[in-house]
């Protein structure tokens, strides 16, 4: 276990370093001048040369490599050309928010996902079953974007029930915040419980059907016995990996939630980045975002190759 | 949106066995019933798109100022939108846009990942993990990212999209392929194919890729959906096809703005999505119950 | 500039006499800083919440002198002072200027400023404050958009703690009209280095935090110089990108007001009687600019018959479901100098065709058309133009840049693109860098050489009888219409909603948002 962590880990190192590089590469060949894009409407030619030169944009690209790289690895993100101050404290703030998001919508997927599935599994065949499954189908097919407006218009606008905003801080209270998370939550939580209770339902199913759940209820263990205790921790290992996988569905949802209701988190500041060209901070953005991916795939790795020892190489969670 | 996969590799075994387990009767029938409703959409959907230009009561792009925002009538099934235009017929013609940006980037992430997936599997070694490492790096960026990259260094278009989307999901397409290679390379048909000395061309193409199909069209199947949903909310965000193109998560994008005058303008869009995508799942899982080899070894025991 | 334009070029006495007369008080500076009588009504409804103002876009910067989109500029004009103000019937009005003067040859102005007005951090305002400001104004390497329109000053000089002089390199009348400019602001000399993180102004609201992306909060300046002007507690830019969700937010009471509310939303915003609506018009214009320099618009013909195929009479009614009227050039339908002798078009395709025929492009004209993404009837433009073109055998595509990008990428560089600019504070610099030869927005926008127009926007800024100037900018506007640069769509009426909370408050047609003297109820 140990030599197969190490091994991950290292794996994980090399995917950040060519990562960063990607990235990196990525800046140098997006077409406009950055120096242009700070000096505005009216730079001059010559203005664009001396800014570039006080920037290091001309020295060779391995060269400016390290220098960000380097600055990266002490905590040192840059400046961020359009709003002109560090990037880190920026970075780290709208981090925060939104991991707020998303430990919010994850723990409503795992819980909930999970239990429709393992009701679904338990009703097979039955009305329940059939409601769930058409509820799945529908939710799977309801892209976010479509499905936020739809929610702004029932419960902001029409309803007046909730803020249609997305945002207000904890000092503003702590019922001021949960209010102003509702709607992306459930934005961003629907689509996802629909995945995982389908999927956790079809390998509830399977081990319900396998014979030591046969020869468990041939023991003549109460039925709840068999499923907490038996069928369910075998349930969980598919369930484990299809969460894993959703944390990057959950980042594509979180984009276009924090656009759409105006959530100040990174997802949004990296479309603002990419928007406005504003380089450093897309660098930093996109490689904090994909280190958090790294890892949380890593987790879920570890955890399968935990709960199941026969997988230890050669698989990773997709 | 979203953009990752909607199982793991491993789990058409572990999931296939959803409904058709459930329901014995169901799996007798030669076609399951998922399939057939399935089709039906799909291929309506197919059928409305192919026809469009003929079909379309208005012109995709034909402004009519005085009737704009005009609700569902007689005359405009879908009502109009900001600039008179026909919901109804730019819903027709939009989506042509989004089954081919789904079809297209599925296809473009198995003319990429299967052939690498299965030379991985093949070959092993050392182009094994040239294939697999690479693979890793481009499956550890959340799909929307990548994306928003690629669409950051050019000028958006219609099959820039779909590039980009379809390069997405290469990375899933390699590992699934590689995964059933690798069970396939201990089968006994392979192992003779060896031993008479074929080579490695002829294995790959005419022994391997035949038996890997199935469960790789069933993944495409499902990959479709997620194409589409990823393009669209690339759209959405305004990284697709261009005004006054009827794409439909454009379409719902330019609706925002008239959301409580004319609800209908993205909610005609916005349903045929959402039935466009319960009809390729339903396909997907249909499939799934017809092709999936463990699910006939039950069927069969 | 907009309805009433102070006039450049006036003799010194004539002029003062004049703005005066147009109500500016600059003898009578002094008057303002007597106490406002809805003061006391103001603390007794006492401290409460801020106003949420809902904006569209990240203020990227909060250096005042780089500022370069609106809600840049609601945020310039709160914290901060210019030398002078502009009230909302565009008259020019002293602020940290209590009163100036001009040399008779106007080459030289001297500015007074009010005593005793203190930054935010407590330190006084001072003429060497003045200075440094525009120093770095000028300072290329600073990146001010209105740079050019300051470029006749040849010195600037701290006459004493109180008094400074700027001496120009040609004669200008309209110098202390300029100085009412978004990106003008006094700033303190010694802490320029924090500007554009911890701002400090003169302004009757003070910077508190900035969240990017998120909110501005701004709070009262109790101290601020006028007293009896800074009522409300605070203030907070609540940057929500999404229009339906900014109106939305409106109508479910989470902010107290819109700015720069859609044309579309007037009718179903007046439905509401919590709400306020205020349409006003501006000379704002957005249009599609065309690039002079190369093909296919370098062809007078061309660019005509364009003008023919797109009607501006259609253009209004589909883009700004009627919130505007057609224009000419920068000179609104709502000045008295605008020329109602030219006529407004509909769209008329068959002569297009000829033209372009004549043109030797009888087989259409194709030509890729940028929009900027976020600015919804800005794209609706390019689109409704494409669009209409068509019949005439244009054939746009049409391309989404986001706006951020414009400057680096789309401006100057492409054949077309659509864009739209904010009123400037004078008819001179509203025409003059947009159409002279020389001018600095026409080499970054279409290019476009008339040694006609040079002589007129010349010999209108030499210009003081009030005839003659309405006969220049009268030619003027004929010159514009016959070579047609670019396709200028129409001035924009301003839209703002707001709760009817708010009290004393006037849309202001520059587009800016004034709070002075306004309260919550």
């Amino acid at each position: 276990m140990i030599g197969y962590l190490i091994q991950r880990l290292l794996t994980v190192a090399g995917i950040l370093v060519v990562m960063s590089l990607l990235v990196f590469g990525i800046t140098q060949v997006m077409p406009g001048s950055v120096a242009h894009m700070i000096l505005g409407e009216f730079a001059t030619n010559d203005q664009i040369a001396a800014l570039e030169q006080t920037l290091g944009l001309n020295d060779p690209w391995h060269v400016q490599y390290w220098r960000w790289a380097s600055g990266f690895l002490v905590g040192d993100f840059g400046q961020s050309l359009t709003m002109q101050r560090p990037i880190a404290p920026l970075i780290l703030d709208a981090l925060g928010r939104s991991a707020a998001l998303a430990g919010l919508s994850f723990g409503f997927v795992a819980v909930i996902g999970l239990w429709l599935g393992i009701l679904g599994a338990v009703k097979a065949g039955r009305f329940t079953d059939h409601a769930l499954a058409i509820g799945q189908y529908f939710f799977i097919a309801v892209p976010e974007f479509f499905w936020c407006i739809v929610l702004i218009m029932l419960f902001a606008t029409t309803l007046g029930w909730l803020p249609a905003t997305g945002y207000a801080p904890m000092s503003d209270g702590f019922w001021r915040w949960l209010s102003h998370m509702v709607l992306p939550v459930g934005t961003l939580v629907t689509g996802l419980i629909a995945h995982v209770s389908r999927l956790t339902r079809s390998a509830m199913l399977e081990v319900l059907q396998s014979t030591y759940v046969s020869a468990a209820r041939a023991k003549g263990l109460p039925e709840r016995t068999v499923l907490w205790r038996h069928a369910l921790p075998n349930a969980l290992l598919p369930a484990i990996t299809v969460l894993a996988v959703d944390v990057g569905i959950l980042f594509g949802g979180i984009v276009v939630v924090e656009v759409v209701f105006a959530y100040p988190g990174l997802g949004r500041m990296i479309v603002y980045a990419i928007e406005n060209k504003d380089l450093p901070l897309m660098q930093a953005g996109v490689l904090i975002v994909t280190a958090i991916y790294t890892m949380a795939n890593l987790v879920a790795d570890l955890l399968y190759a935990w709960a199941n020892p026969r997988i230890r190489y050669g698989r990773s969670v997709a | 949106m979203s953009g990752a996969p909607a199982s793991p590799p491993t789990s058409p075994a572990a999931n296939g066995t959803a409904n058709g387990a459930a329901n014995g009767a169901l799996r007798r029938r030669r076609l399951p019933r998922q399939l057939v409703i399935g089709g039906t959409i799909v291929g309506a959907i197919v059928l409305l798109a192919i026809l469009a230009p003929w079909i379309a009561p208005y012109s995709y792009d034909a402004f009519d100022i005085p009737n704009r925002l005009k609700g569902p009538s007689a005359a405009n099934w879908l009502g109009t939108d900001e600039f008179g235009r026909d919901v109804l017929s730019r819903v027709m013609v939009g989506a042509g846009l989004s089954l081919s940006m789904g079809f297209g980037a599925t296809a473009i992430s198995l003319a990429f990942g299967v052939p690498l997936g299965l030379m991985a599997a093949y070959f092993r070694g050392l182009a094994e993990e040239a294939i697999m490492r690479t693979i890793d790096v481009l499956i550890s960026v959340p799909p929307i990212m990548l994306g928003l990259l690629v669409l950051a260094v050019s000028d958006p278009s219609l099959w820039k999209t779909m590039l980009a989307v379809g390069i997405i999901y290469v990375p899933i397409m390699t590992r699934l392929s590689r995964s059933v290679a690798l069970g396939l390379m201990e089968e006994e048909f392979i192992q003779a194919a060896r031993a008479r000395g074929a080579g490695a061309r002829w294995i790959l193409f005419h022994e391997l890729l035949p038996n890997a199909w199935p469960p790789i069209i069933v993944e495409s199947s499902l990959r479709v959906t997620f194409a589409i949903l990823l393009a669209s909310a690339l759209s959405f965000l305004g990284l697709g096809p261009q005004p006054p193109s009827s794409d439909w998560g454009l379409m719902i994008a330019e609706a925002r703005q008239f959301l409580d005058d004319a609800p209908w303008i993205a909610m005609g869009p916005g349903i045929a999505l959402c039935v466009l995508l319960i009809g390729i799942n339903l396909v997907g899982d249909g499939l799934r119950e017809v092709l999936d080899p463990r699910l006939k070894k039950r069927g069969a025991a | 500039m907009s309805h009433k334009i102070s006039r450049p070029g006036f003799p010194l006495s004539g002029a003062i006499g004049r703005r005066t007369l147009l109500g500016g008080a600059a003898a009578l500076g002094a008057a303002a800083t007597l106490p406002m009588p809805y003061l006391s009504a103001a603390r007794a409804q006492g401290a409460g919440r801020p106003l949420r103002i809902a904006v569209g876009s990240n203020l990227s910067t909060l250096d005042p002198a780089r500022a370069t989109n609106g809600e840049q500029y609601i945020y310039c004009q709160l914290v901060y002072n210019g030398l002078t103000k502009m009230s909302h019937d565009l008259k020019v009005e002293p602020d940290l200027a209590e009163r100036w003067q001009a040399n008779n040859d106007l080459t030289s102005w001297t500015f007074f400023l009010r005593r005793g007005v203190k930054f935010h951090n407590g330190r006084e305002v001072e003429a060497e404050d003045v200075v440094a400001t525009f120093r770095r104004i000028l300072d290329p390497a600073t990146g001010a958009a209105p740079r050019t329109n300051y470029l006749m000053i040849k010195e600037m000089v701290a006459v004493d703690k109180y008094t400074v002089r700027f001496d120009l390199s040609m004669p200008y009348g309209g110098f202390a009209d300029i100085m009412i400019d978004r990106q003008v602001k006094i700033t303190p000399r010694d802490q320029v280095a924090s500007l554009a993180t911890a701002p400090i102004g003169t302004g009757p609201f003070k910077f508190k935090s900035y969240t990017p992306g998120d909110r501005l909060v701004l709070e009262k300046n109790p101290d601020y110089f006028v007293p009896g002007e800074a009522l409300l507690d605070g203030v907070e830019l609540r940057i929500i990108p999404e229009m339906t969700v900014r109106l939305n937010a409106l109508q479910a009471g989470d902010v107290d007001f819109v700015w720069d509310a859609p044309p579309e939303a007037v009718e179903r915003l007046r439905a509401n009687n919590r709400l306020k609506v205020n349409s006003i018009a501006t000379a704002s214009w957005d249009g599609l600019i065309l690039n002079n320099a190369i093909p296919p618009f370098n062809d007078v013909r061309v660019r005509r018959a364009l003008h023919l195929a797109v009607g501006k009479a259609d253009i209004v009614q589909a883009v700004l479901f009627g919130q505007g009227e057609p224009t000419h050039s920068p000179i609104p339908p709502s000045h008295p100098y605008f020329d109602r002798s030219i006529p407004v078009t509909r769209s008329d395709p068959a002569a297009a065709r000829r033209l372009l025929q004549q043109a030797g492009m009888g087989n259409g004209v194709r030509a890729p058309l940028v929009v900027p993404v976020g600015r919804p009837v800005r794209e609706r433009l390019g689109v409704s133009i494409a669009q209409i073109a068509r019949a005439a055998g244009f054939n746009f595509e049409i391309q989404r840049v986001p706006f951020g990008r414009y400057s680096a990428e789309v401006s100057g560089k492409a054949p077309a693109y659509v864009d739209g600019y904010f009123a400037r504070p004078t008819l001179d610099t509203a025409t003059y860098q947009f159409y002279h030869s020389t001018g600095s927005w026409n080499e970054r926008l279409w290019h476009y050489k008339s040694e006609r127009c040079d002589r007129v926007l010349d010999e209108a800024r030499r210009t003081a009888d009030d005839a003659k100037l309405k006969d220049l900018y009268g030619q003027f506007q004929r010159i514009v219409a016959e070579d047609v640069p670019s396709y200028l769509a129409y001035s924009v009426s301003f839209i703002e909603a707001h709760t009817t909370a708010l009290k004393n408050f006037r849309s202001h047609p520059m587009r800016w948002i004034e709070l002075r003297g306004v309260s919550l109820g």
